[in-house]
């Protein structure tokens, strides 16, 4: 990509690595809200330090470590009341996703495909409940249905996608694994 | 925790869906917290499954609209099928966190997007049952079959799509057209052409224009509307009514009658064929002697293989091509079509094209001008290739340590040059060169191979990529061909 002043260059990068980093932040930060705010720190962080990011090498990881330290940050000065994990489960967590980042990449972009194979009435419910945020209890009023039952099944839409994504990375690795 | 594998997977992924949900107790959490720092499949799983959620949070479950719908037309199409690339990719900038450069822009757009969002999902009048080489105008929309359509504009930009009504009528429209669907018997053709097929329980469907209304009796016609506004009916079989706005005039038209139709008047059409050939029933209008034929029809195949040692960037719906001087990471395409509809007819003339588009990995700017060529693999025995087993090794006629085809195996056919900076657009060879390959080719299957022969400066170039079998919205590598004609023989 040629771009022509470094915050395009930003926001290209960004937009790229924006959903892994969420993940990543999701899965050190136990609060969901905790892990947003985190997620905005972070962001503005890179950017300041942008300059000092060396072209060419990896963004994710470059992100990965200043988020990492954003979540130092936040431990110190988090309310006591809040549940929280030990270091070594983070820097477990951390090393799983280096390891895991080409995979997650390519979860990510064959989600999608996987989505738009879904019943209607599930695109309509995920849509409510991750688009338009919508709380369980909000959901049940609206829907008529029971919390647990909506807990019960978006459970299972998730699982569906991820068996769904699973089932196409084998294809695909099984396919490279024969290059 | 000595739990078995499975067992420590499955109580992690109950304890990160209690997670998801913030109803985490401190003593599951420390339980969980012991699993995955234990054991690799918890590890494994708690990362996935949390990575899947943080990415639903930005995922799209319903398919926008192009903005230029939007604004044009008040009327919403909606539609329920499956994203696409563009529209992911789309989306991924307007979910941008801050508004900088293009700032304006996008909270203009995310505006829109918002406002689209909260219309309902309408009722679904018609579905989508097949397409053949489509392009929808606005880019927007699924050529996926199966995606349903509420009332709202169709803008088909080229090739055919066959659109099945909720009554049961069957509508192909024929790109360039642009058909409003109104309800579950009934569309408006702004422009365009389109054959319809009425079986007896969706007899009474009408296809309005802005000259006529066409009420079907049980039939299959065409109609068609030309660039000044004039259109023309043709029956192939059964039984329409036409009503004529301004003089009031109705029209009863059988069996391979036909009807011209003009804002002052309408007259039955004497000739047994209309004028334009525009309306034979099933034909694809390219003119007579002209076919299109892409590698997505019959025993047709599209592939990509890559080099030893690729281990990112890779696409179900793109084919991707690269050179670079390091040995892994190179990918070229494969291309297999199926002439047996051609016959024994010769080719004439014979374009190739292909619809790039950019596949978001790489640098662009690292890469001068691009030069592709296309080669022809020569030997039959090499034409029983499967686009699922395909690697760098297999590939009929690669050369796996060049940039090109093994030559023995394979000939040139032609080039062409991608000017740097440029991803997307249409890209052709057309020549002798290739006409006479088809012409010499003796089991009415050809193999093609695309690749990239100029590298990059440095590594992280861009990788190109073009339109295959299964790109929701870009035509399939396709052949424009010139025949014989019969009485030519």
């Amino acid at each position: 990509m040629n771009f022509p002043d470094s915050t395009e260059e930003f926001v290209f990068l960004l937009a790229q690595h924006e959903r892994l980093l969420r993940g990543y932040l999701g899965a050190l930060i136990p609060h969901a809200q905790d892990a947003d705010d985190v997620l905005q720190e972070t962001k503005l962080r890179l950017w300041r330090a942008f300059s000092q990011f060396e072209r060419g090498t990896n963004f994710a990881a470059w992100a990965r470590k200043v988020a990492f330290h954003q979540v130092l940050a936040y431990r110190k000065r988090k309310k006591r009341d809040r549940l929280d994990f030990s270091e070594n489960f983070l820097k477990a967590v951390a090393d799983e996703y280096e390891n895991l980042e080409p995979q997650l990449m390519q979860r990510e972009q064959l989600l999608q495909g996987c989505i738009s194979r879904l019943p209607d009435e599930h695109r309509e419910l995920l849509h409510l409940r991750y688009t338009e945020g919508c709380s369980l209890e909000e959901l049940a009023l609206q829907l008529k249905r029971t919390v647990a039952a909506l807990y019960r099944q978006l459970s299972r839409i998730r699982h569906v996608l991820h068996e769904c994504v699973t089932q196409n990375l084998g294809k695909e690795d099984a396919h490279e694994s024969r290059a | 925790m000595n739990q078995e594998p499975d067992a420590a997977a499955h109580v992690a992924l109950q304890l990160v869906e209690k997670m998801i949900d913030q109803s985490l107790e401190p003593s599951e959490q420390s339980t969980l917290e012991a699993l995955v720092l234990n054991n690799a499949n918890a590890r494994r799983v708690y990362v996935e499954r949390l990575h899947l959620h943080a990415v639903l949070k930005e995922a799209r479950f319903k398919q926008p609209q192009s903005l230029a719908d939007v604004l044009q037309s008040s009327m919403p199409t909606t539609v329920n099928t499956p994203a696409a690339t563009a529209v992911s990719v789309r989306s991924r900038w307007l979910g941008l966190w801050l508004p900088l450069t293009a700032g304006v822009v996008l909270m203009i757009a995310g505006w829109f997007f918002g406002r689209w969002q909260d219309q309902e999902q309408t009722q679904t009048f018609a579905r989508l049952v097949e397409v053949k080489g489509a392009r929808w105008g606005s880019n927007r929309l699924p050529t996926e079959p199966g995606a349903g359509f509420g009332e709202g504009r169709l803008k088909l930009a080229a090739g055919l799509a066959v659109i099945e009504f909720g009554s049961g009528a069957k509508v192909t429209m024929e790109g360039p057209a642009e058909l409003e669907i109104i309800n579950q018997d009934r569309c408006y053709l702004h422009a365009g052409t389109l054959t319809a097929h009425v079986p007896p329980q969706a007899v009474g469907f009408v296809v309005d224009t802005a000259d006529a209304r066409l009420v079907d009796h049980g039939t299959d016609f065409g109609i068609s509307i030309g660039s000044e506004g004039r259109s023309q009916v043709r029956v192939f079989e059964g039984r329409v009514e036409l009503q004529h706005h301004n003089s009031g005039d109705t029209l009863e038209l059988l069996t391979r009658q036909g009807a011209n139709i003009s804002r002052e008047k309408m007259q039955p059409s004497s000739r047994e064929e209309d004028e334009t050939g525009a309306l034979r029933k099933h034909r694809i209008p390219y003119g007579d002697e002209t076919v299109m034929l892409s590698s997505a029809e019959g025993q047709g195949r599209a592939a990509y293989a890559w080099s030893p040692g690729t281990d990112l960037h890779f696409s179900d719906q793109l084919l991707m091509v690269k050179y670079c001087g390091r040995p892994d990471f190179r990918r070229k395409a494969w291309l297999g079509f199926d002439l047996s509809r051609l016959a024994d007819k010769q080719v004439l003339e014979a374009t190739l094209t292909l619809m790039f588009e950019p596949t978001g990995w790489g640098y662009a700017s690292l890469l001068p001008d691009a030069v592709f060529s296309v080669y022809g693999v020569t030997d039959d025995a090499l034409d029983d290739w499967n686009d699922e087993t395909i690697n760098w090794d297999n590939a009929p006629a690669n050369d796996p340590d060049g940039k090109g085809a093994d030559m023995n195996k394979a000939v040139k056919l032609g080039s062409f040059t991608m000017p740097a900076g440029v991803l997307d657009g249409a890209f052709s060879i057309s020549g002798a060169e290739l006409a006479s390959y088809l012409n010499r080719d003796g089991n009415r299957y050809v193999t093609l191979l695309v690749v990239r022969e100029t590298g990059e400066v440095g590594g992280g170039g861009v990788v190109h990529g073009f339109a295959g079998n299964k790109h929701p919205l870009l035509r399939p590598p396709t052949l424009y061909l010139s025949l014989q004609k019969d009485h030519d023989k």
